[in-house]
């Protein structure tokens, strides 16, 4: 028997590849409904898109914290752009940082720095610190003032 | 936009939680960032057996932003108004992160009312009682539990006797009712001095209210 092949119709499904400690870290702390973890900021699956974003994919990619704890890269940026946020993860309250040699925050890395150091910027203005600005803002890291964990008050 | 979805998806998160025993609804269908919360007080607390409800207004920004949030229901606690249910609980200020929900924060004054926090309180009156008597301060929480957060306590609202809604001696009141004073005035100036009982050796105190009694009417 010969069979010809006239069309093929290829349907292909894509997630993002979460790296494996990072995932456990935050199953713990998410409420997972479907079986799709969900950004803890914008309640949208990682797979989708965050609500300023059309098309999901490259245009609106997540990030994965120093902490393990990833977001849209787009939720996250916005939250620590707040005075409010004090730079802090909003599920562990660390600092946050991109964590190094994942190719996912590659891209991202400028775009956060950039960020940071306007923080510090302000932060000083904030304070009136005499500090020398040729400091290396990264190296101020364990600051006590963004250490505080969440008290009920 | 991204507040609509997600006050749109905590509703729902809340909805399949019926265990959490927690409500919200929307106060009007047109306008979803006006929300009411309710949730019970906490069993073994002077709150247990009450419905607790919260006034929850969503702003642009949220959830980058806190949900402001105050009790509708009166409520005797040292961080919450007991005349205007605001509520100081630092997760709805500084502490504030886009990851807490509705849902959470409603969770977090359910313990907020578990333990209060006298030293940093939204109403000194009410924090002062709580420090100095905290049998008594129990048993006047208990009573605006009931007259103001049963379910049925609506009706039994007016016929509440002034002194014992703020915990003070009722013997006290009548003591000075005896010397001629009104009763409202004499509640007024025992709460505004924070005295609930009164020695009946104590005359400086004695002289003090009189004296505030005669000043004040």
């Amino acid at each position: 028997m010969k069979v010809k092949l006239r069309e093929v119709h290829s349907v292909f499904a894509w997630t993002w590849h979460i790296p494996k400690e990072s995932q456990d870290a935050h199953a713990e702390t998410i409420d997972d409904n479907d079986g799709d973890d969900v950004c803890g900021i914008c309640r949208a699956s990682y797979n989708a898109t965050c609500p300023g974003c059309k098309f999901p994919g490259d245009g609106c990619p997540l990030v994965v914290g120093e902490c393990n704890h990833n977001f849209h890269v787009h939720c996250i940026y916005r939250w620590l752009d707040t005075a409010t946020s004090r730079g802090l993860c909003p599920m562990c309250r660390q600092t946050f940082q991109l964590k190094k040699g994942l190719a996912i925050n590659d891209s991202q890395i400028s775009k956060f720095q950039e960020l940071r150091n306007k923080q510090w910027q302000t932060r000083q203005q904030e304070f009136g610190d005499q500090q020398d600005p040729e400091t290396n803002p990264l190296e101020d890291q364990d600051d006590p003032m963004m250490d505080q964990g969440l008290i009920v008050r | 936009m991204s507040r609509a979805k997600r006050i749109m998806k905590e509703m729902q998160a809340v909805k399949d939680d019926p265990a959490a025993k927690i409500n919200l609804e929307f106060v009007t269908e047109s306008d979803i960032h006006h929300l009411k919360g309710s949730f019970l007080g906490p069993p073994g607390t002077p709150y247990d057996g009450g419905l607790f409800i919260v006034d929850i207004e969503v702003p642009m920004e949220y959830p980058f932003k806190p949900p402001k949030m105050k009790f509708d229901t009166k409520v005797y606690h040292p961080n919450v108004s007991s005349v205007t249910g605001a509520i100081c609980l630092d997760i709805l200020k500084n502490a504030w992160s886009p990851v807490i929900t509705l849902k959470s924060a409603l969770i977090s004054l359910q313990a907020l009312l578990q333990s209060p926090e006298p030293n940093d309180p939204q109403d000194a009156e009410v924090a002062q009682h709580y420090l100095r008597d905290k049998d008594s301060f129990n048993k006047t929480a208990a009573l605006w539990t009931k007259l103001y957060a049963s379910a049925n306590g609506k009706d039994s609202e007016k016929d509440v006797d002034e002194a014992k809604l703020y915990g003070i001696d009722p013997a006290l009141v009548e003591h000075f009712e005896a010397l001629g004073f009104a009763k409202p005035k004499i509640v007024e100036v025992l709460r505004r001095l924070g005295i609930k009982t009164l020695d009946s050796t104590d005359d400086a105190t004695d002289d003090k209210i009189t004296d505030e009694l005669l000043r004040s009417s």
